[in-house]
């Protein structure tokens, strides 16, 4: 059983005039576990799809199982209950919350789970924080910390609810290519943890670290395969020191 | 989400924009201050009018001549000649509710001492009519009832009286006064008694013997106000009703004709005081309301501001799986936070005002506990209702929008 799996999923924006068709039809299947890097140039879908999977917006018409549940029938509150549970969320620009310390943006999620009790959350974030290698920098403010450490706080935040799939929509686009491995290699230590991972990326190189490559063209898929024996970031890494 | 939660959130992103968020407060505690201030205001001549009226004697009823009517009748007497003494002693001898009776007629007179002279007002009274009208003699005695009824050319004057024609109110018992050429002598000094609820001097006054002053200085037969003092307070309608009936048997049977006097009590009058000081509160803490409102409005439009100013926070919150209520009640609990905070403060504020309003303007002031609660009603009121639209306007962005709002 896929975890998600799409079917003719169409997107578009600005019905009538200057309508713009975004997604044309989209039918894909991701299983547990996987890793997909999804490529394609710009304007081709590769965001509207990623926000559709993530709950954050809703298809014109298509059907969108996930855990085999139908999700356009949802309401707002049970999507948020989705996202807050099953979902983590890493965005290009970071999208921390300014002049709040890294502590704070990682407890977010967990303030509105209220399965969690309040004590626990500070514990929770700092675990989740020192996970990423940021436990020296926990009572920085976000405008304290540089580009790839802030990135790490925003996967801390991703993680700490301790979701079903992990959405990263150009995460590395903002970093210089040794950060940008830096956190590939987190990625893929969580997708050997078993976490789903879905990552827009416009680099190849980082893509092919992944399990599996969508490539998008104009709202279709024009390409889907596999990567055999995909190399890990940190054999990169070491090898360019 | 927890309350504890929504606090914190609320006074954090608060002190992030401290000053603004302080003088959007400012409209509150300005609009909460004035409520309380001109209910203070309102409330105090309320009380001071009702307890200069209440020192005129409670339990004062007053007959006088001409046709009762409902509405805007003067309350000035000697226009009609109607009230004769004999009435007045129609409802001694037959009145159960009445415990004190004294007829009077009034008249302007220039007083004369040695070289020292004065224009003040002359009544002629029984004795009962300082028991009535709450009047205390200060120095000397008060002539008694016998002498009261005679044509004694005695009199007690007034402070004021006092003071413009003698140095000091000891000088001037036994003395001999000139009312209008006529010799008067002085028994007593009333205390002082301070301004009346219509703004005259109660102690410009001189009291003198009724027929004294309505036969030797006047020349008439008629009487110009009867006043009568009921048993209790709370037989007062009832007395009046008994001196109606005593009135109207007595003036058909000796003249024929329909009867013709009013009769006022000073509950009345009190009521329609009353009334008057209501209105006038009312229209004051309503002009403060309005102020109140338009702080509400800053709320509004500073909340608005900051829903648009924090559209991204917003989508990154509800991206994290923030349900909609939870950003509604943290928008709401940022304005009520101000909104209670600006109510305290108001408060304070309200009393400050207040306090210096009685103290400059010498302005009876009462800060009454139902205005703070009503105040602070109101101000958590304005919070909800006016916090409330740009609150839900946060909670139904779409999450992608939101987020990509620049
Ligand atoms: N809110 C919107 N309103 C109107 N058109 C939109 C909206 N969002 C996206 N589009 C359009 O939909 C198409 C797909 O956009 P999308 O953001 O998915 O592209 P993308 O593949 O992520 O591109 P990039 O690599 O540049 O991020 C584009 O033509 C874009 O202009
Ligand atoms: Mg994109």
């Amino acid at each position: 059983m896929p975890i998600i799996s799409t079917k003719d999923i169409v997107k578009v924006f600005n019905p009538g005039e200057n309508e713009v068709r975004a997604l044309r039809g989209i039918s894909v299947d991701i299983d547990n576990g996987e890793f997909v890097s999804i490529m394609g140039s710009s304007g081709s879908g590769k965001s509207t799809f990623l926000n559709i999977l993530g709950c954050l917006d809703e298809p014109t018409s298509g059907e969108y199982l996930l855990e085999d549940q139908k999700v356009s029938g949802l309401s707002r509150k049970e999507l948020s209950l989705i996202r807050n549970r099953k979902f983590g969320f890493v965005f290009q620009s970071y999208n921390l919350l300014p002049r709040t310390t890294a502590l704070e943006n990682v407890e977010l999620p967990l303030v509105y789970n209220t399965e969690i009790p309040s004590t626990n959350r500070r514990q929770m974030a700092e675990h989740a924080l020192e996970q990423l290698g940021l436990g020296d920098r926990m009572h920085h403010k976000t405008n304290e910390l540089s580009g790839g450490q802030q990135q790490r706080v925003a996967i801390a935040r991703a993680l700490v609810n301790d979701p079903v799939v992990i959405f990263a929509d150009e995460p590395t686009g903002n970093l210089d290519s040794r950060t940008g491995y830096q956190i590939m290699e987190v990625f893929q230590k969580l997708n050997d943890s078993g976490k789903l991972i879905l990552m827009v990326t416009h680099e190849l190189e980082l893509a092919a670290l992944g399990k599996r490559i969508i490539t998008f063209r104009d709202g279709l898929v024009i390409n889907d395969e596999k990567v055999i024996d995909s190399p890990r970031a940190i054999d990169i890494l070491n090898k360019e020191q | 989400m927890r309350f504890f939660d929504l606090l914190k959130m609320a006074l954090q992103s608060l002190n992030k924009n401290r000053t603004r968020a302080l003088l959007t407060t400012l409209g509150i505690i300005i609009g909460v201050g004035s409520v309380i201030a001109m209910l203070a205001i309102g409330k105090g001549s309320d009380e001071s009018i009702r307890s200069q009226i209440t020192s005129l004697g409670t339990n004062m009823i007053m007959v006088m001549p001409g046709p009762s009517s409902e509405h805007g009748r003067s309350m000035q007497a000697g226009t009609a000649v109607s009230l004769e003494l004999k009435d007045a002693e129609a409802i001694k001898r037959y009145s159960q509710l009445i415990s004190m009776v004294s007829p009077s007629v009034q008249t302007r007179a220039q007083v004369v001492h040695g070289s020292r002279n004065w224009n003040t007002s002359i009544n002629g009274i029984y004795r009962d009519y300082v028991d009535i009208t709450n009047y205390e003699i200060g120095y000397g005695i008060m002539f008694d009832e016998k002498t009261s009824q005679s044509l004694q050319k005695i009199c007690v004057i007034g402070r004021t009286v006092c003071d413009s024609l003698f140095d000091t109110p000891d000088e001037a018992i036994g003395k001999v006064i000139r009312v209008n050429k006529i010799p008067f002598t002085i028994t007593g000094v009333l205390a002082e008694k301070g301004q009346g609820s219509f703004g005259q001097n109660q102690d410009d006054v001189i009291l003198a013997p009724f027929r004294t002053v309505q036969k030797r200085l006047m020349g008439i037969n008629y009487v110009q106000i009867i006043y009568l003092s009921a048993v209790n307070e709370f037989q007062i309608d009832a007395a009046k009703e008994e001196v109606s009936t005593i009135l109207i048997e007595k003036q058909k049977k000796l003249r024929g004709g329909d009867p013709d006097f009013t009769i006022r009590s000073l509950s009345e009058i009190t009521s329609i005081l009353g009334t008057i000081t209501t209105v006038l509160t009312i229209l004051l803490a309503s002009i403060a309301s309005i102020s109140l409102l338009v702080g509400g409005i800053g709320i509004m439009n500073i909340m608005l501001v900051s829903v648009t100013e924090r559209t991204r926070e917003i989508g990154l919150r509800l991206a994290v799986g923030a349900p909609e209520k939870a950003i509604l009640v943290q928008f709401l609990s940022e304005s009520i936070v101000m909104c209670l905070v600006g109510g305290v403060l108001g408060i304070l504020f309200g009393y400050g005002v207040t306090a210096l309003v009685g103290k400059l303007m010498n302005w009876p002031v009462v800060i009454a506990p139902s205005s703070i609660l009503l105040a602070f009603g109101f101000a958590s009121f304005i919070g909800i209702v006016f916090g409330y639209f740009p609150a839900r306007k946060a909670s139904r962005l779409n999450p992608i929008e939101a987020l990509r709002h620049e």
